[in-house]
């Protein structure tokens, strides 16, 4: 019968409609868990996530912008962890990461530490190849996905450092796996000294 | 894309996403990215699956997934109004098709089997058991067809690979962000979901490409949009256009 195939569609589509309001119902005081069922095989209903109210459940693995870490010392001084060896400067394929490294006043030697270390954000295309190739695991990728700015966003070093417990916060994982591999190296140092 | 230039307004297309969605938080959750996966390395990627990411992608490849494509044909494939706008409109001959340079499923709905996959198979499609899609009347109806089992050939594909994906390390050498790669050309290809997909790359024996040319297949099936309207009506250029299915970053050469 024609129209036949048109009917059998549109009870897709009436299909849909009704479960967009059974599932709206069904969720109307748990609205947040519904997020985590929007992101599961069995999804239903509308799928919108309405930002910022609610929010996807974010990866670990997720990227966005650079930042350096620093260890707390034991009075609140900052242990900047780079070294400013430079691998990241060479790695980055759009060349935004700029170092200065930094003398030691008395004896003019260089220092392992950056004077400065800029990268400029608006450069910056999340691509994580810093953080990858870093020896010292000392640039990560942050979390912080809200980086609209009206101005030009060239970060300086004090801009970007953040403490290790916060890259502990947003990426427990990974963190877990370098203190191991960390752990492992300085014990086998140990074993040979 | 065509099913809104038809008129049905973004609801099939929309229905599309929300599965498109998924698969790319399995995406964010790998590579670290939804589009710019930066997942690939020299000599492997960058890291393994998670469990959890593998268990979501089995979820939707053996639950989901069937379930969708199902309903997906349910609303369209026998829809008369979809049908008559499809049926025998823009013929391009398997010559012309040749002639074109046409790939994709167009090619294949001129009753050409011609895939990559197995007419040059990479990677580890050699030991893959799928079928090549097949139509011969090179109308529009016959190209979404081709492409509604190509979903299908595609999901036995990745039943299989999930089967038998081996645990082991994933990367091959140590990690590199840039190789120097001997002087000379080449030319590799794969099959995408639009067509032929040739990376083309000169190099001079230095750490950058010397000369570098994508061809893309959008870029390429285009030009054959002119052969399929002649003598069709105004209307069913969008049709037509729509069936061709561009993406314009490709177009973009
Ligand atoms: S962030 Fe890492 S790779 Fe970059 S200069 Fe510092 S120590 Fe070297
Ligand atoms: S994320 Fe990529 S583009 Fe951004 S600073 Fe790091 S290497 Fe450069």
């Amino acid at each position: 019968m024609y129209g036949l195939g048109l009917l059998k569609g549109l009870s897709v589509t009436l299909n849909r409609f009704v479960e967009s309001y059974t599932e709206d119902v069904r969720w109307l005081i748990k609205r947040y868990a519904k997020v985590e069922f929007r992101s599961s095989k069995d999804a239903r209903g509308t799928f919108t996530i309405e930002y910022p109210e609610q929010q996807v459940i974010m990866a670990e693995e997720f990227r966005v912008n650079p930042f350096l870490v620093y260890d707390e010392g034991e009075n609140g001084e900052k242990n900047i962890r780079c070294t400013s060896c430079g691998i990241c400067a060479k790695a980055c394929p759009p060349q935004c990461i700029w170092i200065v490294r930094s003398n030691d006043p008395a004896t003019g030697r260089p220092v392992p530490q950056p004077a400065e270390f800029y990268i400029d954000t608006d450069i910056c295309m999340n691509c994580g190849m810093c953080a990858e190739y870093c020896p010292f695991d000392a640039i990560k990728m942050d979390h912080d996905f809200e980086v609209a700015s009206y101005t030009r966003s060239l970060k300086n070093k004090e801009q970007l450092m953040k403490p290790a417990t916060y890259y502990k916060s947003i990426r427990p994982l990974n963190f877990a796996r370098e203190e191991a591999a960390r752990a492992e190296k300085a014990a086998a140092k140990a074993a040979k000294a | 894309m065509l099913w809104n230039d038809l008129g049905a307004y973004f609801n099939p297309a929309l229905y599309a996403v929300e599965e498109r969605e998924l698969m790319l938080d399995i995406f964010e959750a790998v590579s670290g990215s939804r589009m710019m996966c930066n997942y690939h390395r020299f000599g492997g990627v960058v890291r393994d699956i998670d469990p959890a990411s593998m268990q979501k992608i089995k979820d939707l490849v053996f639950d989901r997934l069937p379930r969708k494509i199902e309903e997906f044909e349910r609303l369209l494939s026998e829809n008369e109004i979809f049908v008559s706008r499809m049926k025998g409109i823009g013929y391009l001959s398997p010559a012309d098709c040749l002639a074109y340079s046409v790939t994709g499923p167009t090619l294949r709905a001129a009753g050409i089997p011609y895939d990559i996959r197995r007419a040059e198979p990479y990677g580890i499609y050699d030991r893959f058991e799928f079928d090549i899609p097949l139509k011969h009347n090179s109308d529009l109806m016959d190209r979404y067809l081709v492409r509604i089992e190509e979903i299908k050939q595609s999901m036995r594909i990745l039943r299989q690979a999930l089967k038998d994906i081996p645990e082991g390390p994933v990367l091959a050498n140590k990690p590199t962000y840039q190789i120097k790669v001997p002087a000379g050309e080449a030319y590799g290809r794969v099959e995408g979901p639009k067509g032929e997909l040739g990376y083309y790359i000169i190099s001079n024996g230095k750490g950058n490409p010397y000369r570098y040319h994508i061809r893309t297949p959008s870029f390429v099936n285009i030009t054959s949009v002119e052969k399929m309207c002649v003598g069709t009506k105004i209307a069913d250029f969008v049709t037509i256009l729509g069936m061709v299915d561009i993406v314009l970053g490709e177009l973009d050469r």
